[in-house]
C-alpha cells in the first residue's frame, strides 16, 4: 500500500510535469505548425498532423493509463487515507484529460479561425498565443446582426469586423466598450456605427455577454480559468472598478492622452493621471471620465519652459471651487473657479522683485471685478475700491505710505472728478489732484490750524505751485468731521464687502453641505504652498487625519451642532469651532481674517479707515452667527427634527456671543486703527500723565482733592493720618494694577469686568481706610478714579475706551457698563490746560 | 438667587412692560444728591439691588399700572474740575434731576445753569425734575420754596423739595419722574435693551440665558 501511495504521489509529479511540459511543446508544436500553414499553405497536412498526433498522443494514452490503474486501485483499497488519496489523484488525472483536449480544441478551433481568415486579419491578429473563445460565426450575436459584421472574442482582445477593416480592444478595457465605441462615433468614425452598446451587452444572446465578461475577468487574472467557461454559476462578474493605463487615440477633451488610473465601467473614474504629449498632466480625482474632485494640473506655458501649477477643485471636467494656482510667472492664486476661470473671491500675489503686488477681492471672469482691494508694494500704496475688468473703475480709496489718502472716482485706471484728499497733517483738500498728488485746478485746502485756502490751483514744471484765490484766517476750529473723515462708508456699504467669501460658505449650506464638496466651498485647511507641493502624497493619502483630537468631518459637526444649542456649550462649542482650521465656521473666520488684514493692516492702517473696519468686524460677526445657524438648520432637518423658530434676538447673539470669539483675529488691525484715530488727544493725555508721575502720591491726592472728601451726609473724611496709609500701604496699588491689565485682553466684555473690578477694588480701600461700609459718590469717586487712571499709565486709553463702546452690546447703552466707561473718560481732565496750571502750582 | 431671577424683567410675563430710562443727577458738590438717591434705592425696595458703583451708578424700578420703569441712574462729580465731563453723563439720559441744597443759595444758582445747560444740550424731551434737598434744615433755609417753585413753572420742570434724610418726598420725586416720561416711545428702543438685559454675560443672568437659547 505504501508503495503503491508512493508510486501514486510520485506519478502525480511527474505527469503534473509532464502535463506543463506537453502543454509547451504542445504550443510550439502548434506554433509551429501555424507557420507552416501561414507560411507553406501547399505542404503536407498529413505530416504536420502525424507529428502533432505523435507529440501528444502517447501523453494522452498514458494519462488514460494511469486513469484507469487508479480507478483499479481505487476499487481495491478499502476506505482509508490512501483512497482519498487515491481518489484526488483521480481528480487530477481527469482534470488532465480534459484540460488537453480543451487546450487542443482550443488550438484547432483558433486554427481553423486563421484559416478562414484572409492574409489581411492573420497579418494582424495572429499571435501564437491567441486562442478564440467565441466567434459570432458560430454563435451570431444577435438575429438582426448584419452578416457582413463579425466578432470575434479572442483571450485576451475582442476583435470587430467590418467588411475589409477591423477595430481590436483589448479585453482589460472591454467593459467601457459601449463609451469606446461613443467616442468613436463622435471620432466620425462611421465604421463601427451598427454595434451599439445594446447589441454587445443587451444582446438576446446572454450567452455572449456572459462569455465575454468570462473572458474580460479572466484576460485581468492574468490567467486562463480550467475548465475554460469555468463552472456554471460559478463565474463571478469583473471588477467594475480597475487600474489600467490607456491612451486615448480618439478625437475629443483627452485626445492623445495618456490615461493611467482606476476605471468604472469604462471611464476613467476614481483616482488617476492623465498626461498629455506637451507636458500637461492632471493628477486627481476621476468620475464618470471627467476631472472631478480635487486634482492638480499642470500646464507648461508657452514661451518659458516654466508650468503653471493648478491645485483644485473641478467639478464635472472644469475647475470650480476652490484652488490654488501658481503661475508660471511668479503669480500665486488662491480663490475660487468657476468654469475654468477665476470666478468669486480669490487672491492674487505676486511676489517676484519686479512689481510685487497683491490684489484681494472678486473676481469675475477670470478679471478682477467689484469690491478690491489691491497693494502696489513697489509704490507703497493700496487701492480699496471697485473693479471692472482689470481696471480701477468706479469709487476708490488710495492710501499711501506716507499716511496720507484719498477717495477718488475712477475710470479705466484714470482718476475723474474732484475728490477728498486726506493729509497727514490734518488738512484736507477737497478739488482736483494728480496721481502724484499735486493740486491742479479748483480746489479748497483746509488746514488744521482752521486756515481756508480756496482757489485755482496750477502746476507749471519748474515753477512750482501756484494758485489763485482766498486765504481764509477766521482761525475757526477745523471740524471733527473733517479730519477725522471716515471714508468708504457710502460707496462700499459693508453688506457688498467680500460678498465672495461669504455665497460660497452659503452655498455649501444650501448644497447641504456635503462631505467631499467641503473643501470646494471653504478652501483648503493646509493654505501653504509649501505644504501644497507635497501634494502628491497630499492627494493620495488620507486627507482629514487632522493633529486635531477631535473629528472635524461634516457629519460629526453637524452632529455636535445639534448636542450644543445651550449658551454654554454653544460658546465653548464656537470657540472650537473658529479656532480649528478644519472646521467649516473656523475657515470662513480665517477667510475673513485674510481679507481684512489685506485691507486695514501695513499702509492700510490709516485713522480714516477705522469706521469701515469696525464695521465689518461686526458684520463679521453678524455672517459667522447667520452661517452658524444655518448650519444648526441644516443638522436639525437631516434628524427630522424641526428646528425651532430662530429668535428675533439674533443679531444681539451675534454681538454677544460671536464678537468677542472672532475679535482676536481682528484686534491688532482694528487697535491700530482706533489708536490712530485717537492718537492726538491720547498723546495729550500721555502727557498729563507724565507731567503728573512726577509728583509723590500724597501730592497728587492732595491735588485731586481727595483730602476734601468730608461732606456732612456722606461723612468722609480722611485724616492726614488716613491718607498717609493710603500711600504707605500703597493702598489703590490693587486698583491700579487691575485697571491695567485693560491692555492685556481682547475682548470688550472682559475689560468691562476688569473696569468694574477697578472700581470695586477703589470702593473697598476706602471702605477699609474709613473702616466702615461707604458707597462712594461720584464727587468722591471721580478724584479717585483719577488718582488710579494717572497711576496706571494706560497709554491708549482714549483707543480703549472707544474701542470698547463700539464693540460692546448696544444694548448696554445707559446701563453700568456705559457709566464705567464713561466714568473712565476722566482722562479728558489730564488735557486740561488747568491741569498743567495746577502742576505749576504744585511744584 | 432664585428670587432674583423671578424679579429679572426677563423672567416676568408679557402682560408688564419694561422700560428703562437713563437718569442723571446733577448738582453742585456736597448737595445730597448720593444721599437722595441712595435713600430712594433702598428707602421703600428690598427687592434685589443690581450690581452698584457704590453710589455712583444704581438702579431703582418703579411699578406704575402695568408697566415697570426701572431708573439707571447715573450720578455726576460736582466739582467744577469735572464739568466738562457732565455732557458725556447727560448724552442719552431720559431724565435728569438737578439737585440743590435750600440752605445753600449758591448751589440754587448752580441749579439754574445746570438746568440751561440741560436745555440746550441734553435730548430736547429730557424730564427735568428740581430738587431742593435738606428739608429737614428748613431753619437754615436760603432759598425760599415759592422762588424755586415759580422758576420750575417758568422752565417746565417737575419740582419738589425733598430729604434724603427723612425721605420726605424721595419716592414721590421719582414716581413724579416715571409718571411723565413717555413710556410708548422707549418700549421700542429700551423695551429691547430690557430684553436683551437678561442676556448679559453675565453670571447671574447664565441660567436665564441658556433656557431660551434651547428653546
Amino acid at each position: 500500500f505504501l508503495a503503491n501511495r508512493y508510486f501514486v504521489t510520485f506519478a502525480n509529479y511527474v505527469v503534473v510535469h509532464g502535463f506543463e511540459h506537453a502543454t509547451k511543446s504542445k504550443r510550439s508544436d502548434h506554433k509551429a505548425v501555424l507557420k507552416q500553414f501561414l507560411t507553406d499553405f501547399t505542404s503536407e497536412t498529413s505530416m504536420s498532423l502525424a507529428l502533432y498526433t505523435v507529440l501528444h498522443k502517447p501523453i494522452r494514452d498514458h494519462i488514460e493509463q494511469y486513469i484507469l490503474l487508479l480507478t483499479k486501485l481505487h476499487e481495491v483499497l478499502k476506505e482509508g487515507s490512501e483512497k482519498t488519496v487515491v481518489t484526488s489523484a483521480i481528480k487530477e488525472y481527469v482534470k488532465l484529460q480534459s484540460f488537453i483536449s480543451q487546450v487542443l480544441d482550443e488550438a484547432c478551433f483558433t486554427k481553423s479561425l486563421w484559416k478562414s481568415l484572409g492574409y489581411k486579419f492573420t497579418d494582424m491578429l495572429c499571435v501564437p498565443e491567441r486562442r478564440l473563445l467565441e466567434d459570432s460565426k458560430n454563435l451570431p450575436i444577435s438575429a438582426s446582426t448584419n452578416r457582413s459584421d463579425r466578432v470575434l472574442l479572442f483571450d485576451d482582445v475582442l476583435v470587430l469586423i467590418q467588411g475589409n477593416s477591423f477595430q481590436s480592444f483589448d479585453l482589460k478595457l472591454v467593459s467601457f466598450l459601449p463609451l469606446l465605441l461613443k467616442y468613436l462615433l463622435l471620432g466620425s468614425t462611421m465604421l463601427f456605427s451598427l454595434i451599439s452598446p445594446a447589441l454587445l451587452f443587451l444582446c438576446p444572446q446572454a450567452v455572449w455577454q456572459w462569455k465575454l465578461n468570462q473572458a474580460v475577468r479572466q484576460a485581468l487574472n492574468g490567467k486562463r480559468d480550467f475548465p475554460l467557461w469555468g463552472k456554471t454559476g460559478e463565474g463571478t462578474e469583473p471588477p467594475s472598478c480597475r487600474f489600467f493605463t490607456y491612451v486615448f487615440r480618439l478625437e475629443g477633451k483627452f485626445k492623445s492622452a495618456s490615461y493611467e488610473g482606476e476605471w468604472h465601467w469604462g471611464k476613467p473614474h476614481g483616482k488617476g493621471t492623465l498626461k498629455w504629449h506637451d507636458g500637461r498632466n492632471h493628477v486627481g480625482d476621476f468620475k464618470e471620465g471627467l476631472e472631478h474632485g480635487f486634482g492638480i494640473c499642470l500646464v507648461p506655458r508657452q514661451s518659458e519652459d516654466r508650468y503653471d501649477c493648478y491645485k483644485c477643485h473641478w467639478y464635472e471636467g472644469k475647475m470650480r471651487g476652490y484652488g490654488i494656482c501658481e503661475y508660471g510667472n511668479d503669480m500665486v492664486y488662491k480663490g475660487y473657479f468657476k468654469d475654468n476661470v477665476r470666478q468669486g473671491f480669490g487672491i492674487l500675489e505676486k511676489f517676484s522683485a519686479e512689481h510685487p503686488f497683491k490684489y484681494t477681492g472678486q473676481w469675475e471672469n477670470d478679471k478682477k471685478n467689484g469690491y478690491g482691494v489691491w497693494e502696489d508694494k513697489d509704490r507703497g500704496e493700496r487701492y480699496i475700491g471697485t473693479w471692472l475688468d482689470d481696471h480701477k473703475h468706479g469709487q476708490g480709496i488710495v492710501v499711501t505710505q506716507s499716511g496720507v489718502c484719498y477717495q477718488r472716482t475712477f475710470h479705466a485706471d484714470k482718476m475723474v472728478g474732484s475728490g477728498i484728499l486726506l493729509l497727514e497733517d490734518d488738512s484736507v483738500y477737497e478739488g482736483n489732484f494728480t496721481e502724484d498728488l499735486t493740486f491742479v485746478g479748483k480746489g479748497k485746502l483746509s488746514f488744521a490750524n482752521g486756515f481756508i485756502l480756496e482757489g485755482t490751483f496750477t502746476n507749471k514744471s519748474g515753477q512750482g505751485l501756484q494758485m489763485h484765490g482766498t486765504l481764509n484766517t477766521s482761525n475757526e476750529q477745523l471740524d471733527d468731521r473733517i479730519t477725522k473723515a471716515q471714508l468708504g462708508l457710502e460707496e462700499f456699504p459693508v453688506e457688498k464687502r467680500w460678498k465672495g467669501i461669504y455665497d460660497q460658505f452659503l452655498e455649501f449650506i444650501h448644497s447641504g453641505c456635503k462631505e467631499e464638496t467641503e473643501e470646494s466651498f471653504t478652501g483648503f485647511h493646509i493654505q501653504t504652498s509649501k505644504e501644497l507641493r507635497k501634494s502628491q502624497e497630499y492627494l493620495f493619502c488620507q486627507r482629514y487625519e487632522g493633529t486635531e483630537d477631535v473629528s472635524w468631518k461634516i457629519e460629526d459637526i453637524l452632529e455636535d451642532l445639534v448636542q450644543h444649542q445651550g449658551l454654554e456649550s454653544l460658546q465653548t462649542y464656537l470657540e472650537k469651532a473658529l479656532k480649528s482650521s478644519l472646521h467649516p465656521l473656523g475657515k470662513l473666520l480665517k477667510a475673513l481674517a485674510i481679507a481684512f488684514q489685506a485691507t486695514y493692516s501695513g499702509i492700510g492702517a490709516n485713522r480714516h479707515l477705522l469706521t469701515m473696519a469696525q464695521e465689518e468686524v461686526k458684520y463679521y460677526a453678524k455672517k459667522i452667527w447667520e452661517f452658524y445657524q444655518g448650519l444648526l438648520h441644516l443638522a436639525l432637518e437631516q434628524k427630522g427634527q424641526l428646528p425651532a423658530k430662530c429668535m428675533d434676538g439674533d443679531t444681539r447673539y451675534a454681538c454677544n456671543v460671536v464678537l468677542p470669539l472672532i475679535l482676536p483675529c481682528f484686534y491688532p488691525e482694528l487697535f491700530m486703527l482706533y489708536m490712530l484715530y485717537h492718537e492726538r488727544e491720547d498723546d495729550l493725555y500721555c502727557q498729563g500723565i507724565m507731567d503728573l508721575s512726577l509728583f509723590p502720591d500724597i501730592k497728587l491726592l492732595e491735588f485731586l482733592d481727595v483730602q476734601k472728601c468730608s461732606y456732612r451726609d456722606t461723612a468722609l473724611s480722611l485724616s492726614p493720618l488716613q491718607r498717609q496709609s493710603l500711600i504707605k500701604d500703597k493702598c489703590f496699588l490693587s486698583a491700579t494694577e487691575c485697571l491695567q491689565k485693560l491692555i492685556t485682553t481682547v475682548d470688550p466684555r472682559e475689560k468691562l469686568v476688569i473696569l468694574q473690578k477697578t472700581y470695586e477694588e477703589i470702593e473697598s480701600t476706602v471702605s477699609r481706610v474709613v473702616d466702615k461700609d461707604y458707597k462712594l459718590p461720584m464727587d468722591d469717586l471721580l478724584p479717585l478714579l483719577m488718582y488710579v487712571v494717572s497711576r496706571a499709565k494706560i497709554q491708549h486709553l482714549g483707543a480703549e475706551i472707544h474701542l470698547i463702546r463700539d464693540l460692546m452690546e448696544p444694548t448696554n447703552r445707559g446701563g453700568l457698563y456705559d457709566f464705567l466707561l464713561t466714568a473712565l473718560e476722566v482722562r479728558k481732565c489730564f488735557q486740561q490746560r488747568q491741569l498743567q496750571a495746577a502742576v505749576a502750582f504744585l511744584e | 438667587m432664585t428670587s432674583r431671577g423671578a424679579a429679572r424683567p426677563n423672567g416676568q410675563s408679557q402682560a408688564s412692560k419694561i422700560c428703562q430710562f437713563k437718569l442723571v443727577l446733577l448738582g453742585e458738590s456736597a448737595v445730597g444728591k448720593s444721599s437722595l438717591v441712595l435713600r430712594f434705592v433702598k428707602g421703600q425696595f428690598h427687592e434685589y439691588q443690581e450690581s452698584t458703583i457704590g453710589a455712583a451708578f444704581l438702579t431703582q424700578s418703579v411699578c406704575l399700572d402695568d408697566t415697570t420703569v426701572k431708573f439707571e441712574i447715573w450720578d455726576t462729580a460736582g466739582q467744577e474740575r469735572y464739568h466738562s465731563l457732565a455732557p458725556m453723563y447727560y448724552r442719552g439720559a431720559q431724565a435728569a434731576i438737578v439737585v440743590y441744597d435750600i440752605t445753600n443759595q449758591e448751589t440754587f444758582a448752580r441749579a439754574k445753569t445746570w438746568v440751561k445747560e440741560l436745555q440746550r444740550q441734553a435730548s430736547p424731551s429730557i424730564v427735568i425734575a428740581l430738587a431742593g434737598n435738606k428739608a429737614d434744615l428748613a431753619s437754615k433755609r436760603m432759598v425760599e420754596y415759592e422762588e424755586a417753585q415759580a422758576y420750575a413753572d417758568d422752565n417746565s420742570l417737575l419740582f419738589m423739595e425733598t430729604s434724603a434724610k427723612t425721605a420726605m418726598n424721595v419716592n414721590d420725586l421719582f414716581l413724579a419722574i416715571a409718571k411723565k416720561l413717555p413710556k410708548s416711545e422707549p418700549q421700542s428702543t429700551s423695551g429691547a435693551a430690557g430684553r436683551s438685559r437678561g442676556v448679559d454675560l453675565h453670571e447671574q443672568s447664565q441660567q436665564n440665558k441658556s433656557q431660551c437659547c434651547s428653546n
